[in-house]
Order: C-alpha cells, then sequence, then structure tokens
C-alpha cells in the first residue's frame, strides 16, 4: 500500500495566479536594487518560506542552484574586465596587471544573488504548483482563452513521450548500425537526425489529440463548465499583502541601515 | 464554491478583452488542430531552449559579456517557427511564451526571468508579424520578427540585468548588435530551416505552410 499523500502545504493551496503575481513583483523589486545584502536576504526568506510553508527540504531547493556557482564566476570576470567603473575608481588589490575596484565586486556580487534570488524564487513557485491549476487559473482570474490553455495544456502533456519517442528513435537508429560522431560532431550530427523525426511525432500525436477534442466539441460553444474551479479567496489576498509587507520592510530597514541601494535614482 | 473576484473591476477586465479582440488575437481562426500543434511544437522547442540553457549554463557562460550575445539567439526560435508553421495571429506569442514556461519548468538558470524574457520576445516577433497584418510569414517578415525579438530581449535584460549601471553604452550596444544578427541567424534561419524539413516529412499537410507544397503522386 502507498503511504497517505501528505496534506498539501500552505503553499499549494494558494492561488496559482496570485502566487505568479507575488513572485513577479519581489523579482521586479529586486531589479531596482543594486547592492548584494537584500537580495542576499530575500533569499535566505526564500528558503526559509520554501521550507516552512511549502515543506521543500533546504537540500531540494539548494541542489538544482548549483549551476549558479559558475554564472557568479563568469559574472565576476565580466565585471573585472569590463565594469565601467574600473578606469575611474580606485584599486582594492592587484592581481598582476590585473586592477580589481569595489564597484565590479558590489556589482558582481549584487547581480549574482539577484540572479540567486530569481531562481529559488521560481524554484518555490514551480514546485507548489501543479500545472494544471496554474492554467486553470490563467483561464479563470487572468482570462486567458480557454482554447488556448486546454491546447497547451495537451502539448504540454506530451513533455514525457518526447523522452520515450527519443529512447524508440534512438534504437531504431542503432538496429541500423547508424554511427554516431565524436564531441561536437557527434552533438550536431545527434540534433540533425533526432530533432525532426522528434518533431514530426509530436505533429502526428498532436493532431490526433486535437481530433478526439474535436469529436467532443471542444471549443464549439462561447462558455464552458469545468469541474475545478481556481477560485481567489481572503486568504490569498492576506498571502499577497504580506509577501509585498515583509518585503519592503526588509527594502526599508536595510535602506535606513545604510546597506541597500537603488539602481536607479 | 463562493470566493472573491479575479481582481480589478469588471470593466477594465472586460476593455482588456476588448482590446485583445482589435489585435485580431482571440484565436478565432484557429482550428483545433493548429491550436495543438502549436501547443506541441511550443512544448518541444521549450525542450530546445532548455537543452541551450544547460550548454549555456555549462559551456557558453565562460564568454564573457558583450560577446555572448552572439549565443542568445536560439532562444527566439518559439515566436518564429509556431507562426512560419502556423500562419495565425498569436502565434509568436504562444510560441515563445509556451517555449519559454516549458524551459523554465525543466528547470534552468534563470527561473522566472525566462517567463518576462519570452513574453518580451514573442511580442517582438508578434508585432512584426501584426505590422504584416498577419499575411506574410515568410522572407522579410520572419527575419523583421526574428530582429525585433533579439532587439527587445537585450532591451529587457539591459534593465533586468542593470547593465546600464556597470557596462558603457558601447559595449551594451555591441551586444545589442550580436544578439540582433545572432536572432538573424540562429533564430530566424534556423526556423525557416526547421519548417521546411518538418514540411517536407509531409506530417504539416493541411497547415498553412504546406500549402501548394504538398507532391501528388
Amino acid at each position: 500500500m502507498t503511504p497517505p499523500a501528505p496534506a498539501p502545504s500552505y503553499l499549494y493551496r494558494r492561488n496559482p495566479s496570485i502566487k505568479l503575481l507575488a513572485v513577479v513583483l519581489v523579482a521586479l523589486t529586486l531589479t531596482f536594487i543594486f547592492d548584494p545584502a537584500t537580495p542576499a536576504v530575500l533569499f535566505c526568506l526564500t528558503l526559509l518560506v520554501g521550507r516552512l510553508l511549502a515543506g521543500l527540504s533546504l537540500w531540494s531547493q539548494v541542489k538544482p542552484l548549483w549551476v549558479f556557482v559558475l554564472a557568479g564566476v563568469a559574472i565576476l570576470l565580466a565585471n573585472i574586465f569590463f565594469n565601467k567603473e574600473n578606469a575611474v575608481s580606485p584599486a582594492l588589490v592587484y592581481i598582476g596587471s590585473l586592477k580589481i575596484t569595489a564597484p565590479a565586486l558590489w556589482a558582481a556580487g549584487t547581480l549574482w544573488l539577484r540572479l540567486m534570488a530569481f531562481a529559488l524564487l521560481s524554484l518555490v513557485f514551480v514546485k507548489s504548483t501543479e500545472p494544471q491549476h496554474l492554467v486553470l487559473s490563467l483561464v479563470h482570474q487572468l482570462r486567458l482563452n480557454y482554447r488556448v490553455a486546454y491546447s497547451t495544456l495537451a502539448g504540454y502533456r506530451m513533455l514525457p513521450l518526447f523522452q520515450s519517442d527519443y529512447q524508440t528513435i534512438r534504437a531504431a537508429h542503432r538496429v541500423r548500425g547508424v554511427k554516431e560522431g565524436n564531441g561536437w560532431l557527434r552533438l550536431w550530427s545527434r540534433t540533425r537526425r533526432y530533432a525532426i523525426p522528434l518533431l514530426a511525432g509530436a505533429v502526428r500525436k498532436a493532431g490526433r489529440i486535437a481530433v478526439a477534442m474535436d469529436a467532443r466539441a471542444f471549443g464549439a460553444l462561447p462558455s464552458r463548465t469545468y469541474r475545478e474551479r481556481m477560485v481567489v479567496q481572503p486568504a490569498d489576498w492576506v498571502f499577497l499583502a504580506l509577501v509585498l509587507l515583509v518585503v519592503a520592510a526588509i527594502t526599508a530597514a536595510l535602506w535606513l541601515a545604510g546597506v541597500a541601494r537603488f539602481a536607479v535614482g | 464554491m463562493s470566493g472573491g473576484g479575479s481582481g480589478g473591476p469588471a470593466s477594465s477586465r472586460d476593455s482588456a478583452v476588448r482590446a485583445g479582440r482589435r489585435l485580431g488575437l482571440t484565436f478565432k481562426d484557429w482550428s483545433t488542430r493548429e491550436l495543438v500543434i502549436a501547443a506541441a511544437l511550443s512544448v518541444a522547442v521549450g525542450v530546445i531552449f532548455w537543452g541551450w540553457g544547460l550548454l549555456w549554463s555549462s559551456v557558453l557562460q565562460t564568454i564573457p559579456f558583450p560577446f555572448h550575445y552572439a549565443f542568445v539567439g536560439i532562444w527566439m526560435v518559439g515566436g518564429l517557427l509556431v507562426p512560419y508553421i502556423v500562419r495565425r495571429p498569436g502565434a509568436a506569442l504562444m510560441g515563445e511564451t509556451v517555449a519559454a514556461f516549458v524551459s523554465m519548468a525543466l528547470g534552468n538558470q534563470w527561473g522566472v526571468l525566462t517567463m518576462a524574457s519570452g513574453i518580451i520576445q514573442g511580442m517582438g516577433a508578434e508585432v512584426v508579424f501584426a505590422a504584416f497584418r498577419w499575411k506574410r510569414f515568410t522572407g522579410v517578415a520572419l527575419y523583421g520578427a526574428a530582429a525585433l525579438a533579439g532587439g527587445f530581449s537585450i532591451l529587457l535584460d539591459t534593465f533586468v540585468y542593470s547593465y546600464y549601471a556597470m557596462y558603457s553604452w558601447g559595449s551594451i550596444g555591441i551586444a545589442a548588435i550580436l544578439c540582433i544578427v545572432g536572432s538573424l541567424i540562429l533564430g530566424g534561419a534556423v526556423s525557416q530551416l526547421l519548417g521546411g524539413a518538418l514540411a517536407r516529412t509531409g506530417v504539416l499537410s493541411g497547415l498553412a505552410i504546406s500549402k501548394g507544397k504538398v507532391k501528388k503522386i
């Protein structure tokens, strides 16, 4: 017997459109802030929210972010070489003839932590939202055309099929003794040989799905009923207000402490 | 089930819906087959976006700021391949947005920013197709859409990544040129090649791209 599913978390129960709006507003706030401390604080706060309100373990939140180490190095190098303040700022330290300035480090840290915060916010959003609920909510709250919404959902359901189709095509090629090149050449030849059959297969399946949908009079009437309806409850507005309040409070506190800076103005 | 409204007074919502209708984005003239094929193609392109993101996060990331913009173009394919094949109003916006969502959901480095980029790039392409009254989806229209999608993309990045606070306008200009040229080649030309190759397999029969191209035996 399978164990009973855990009770849906607080974040899981929030309306997807409202949750999305909250993520977008926090991300937008971060784009206006130009200091490393604010995104770092918001990053830690998001970790905590993910742990306590979405039931995600800290490790499962941090693990997908490892690619950011490399991104951080790239951002740092770009700033050391190309930051426009380098020419006019005094050097903090010289590495060989390379001049490292405070504005370069400040900008690199800001951008890196901003990206980390974005990524974590999105991760918590995606992991606490059912794609189906998101699409339904886009229809019910944001007035997305329902034909587009359901078709998109049908397309989205084909995602796991791509994986199995890929295996089938690969096996078929192997049986026929198709040779795969080496290194970059292999990547190119693979892309070329797999992309078209995969896309063609997807189009064929989509056509069959569409016939089935048409047979059930999909989109024949101007309005329709829903088995599940996404609603915005007062608790959702409370959630949104709390998110905005906390972000505003943190930004204001850091600004008063002389840490936070704004990108514009 | 009771519950609050959906935000904003009804009148402003209705006027938004009417504005969408005026723009022709009601998806009325789309058949169900076109809609589902567009969605499936967008999801497939989303997987390509995601793969390119992995390549970016590992290999392309080592290229410093203005120069890596030469490789951004692949991410315009959703807003170009889908309208190139389906040739309906809204195809560019839908293709790019759905592809961006899929690449975000599969997990990439940019998270929710991917959606912002997708919507902006899709709008860039859609605006050009709209300027052609959605009657032309090849040649000038396709490459114009690629260029504007690329242009919108670098504009958004300049703002979101605070490039204006870090780099000189000269190097941002280089990034913009590389981004647009890259979009023409990796976005426009790749879409045209992929669309053509796909049409030759015969699966797109009945869609706009195959009109008059089907060989009778």
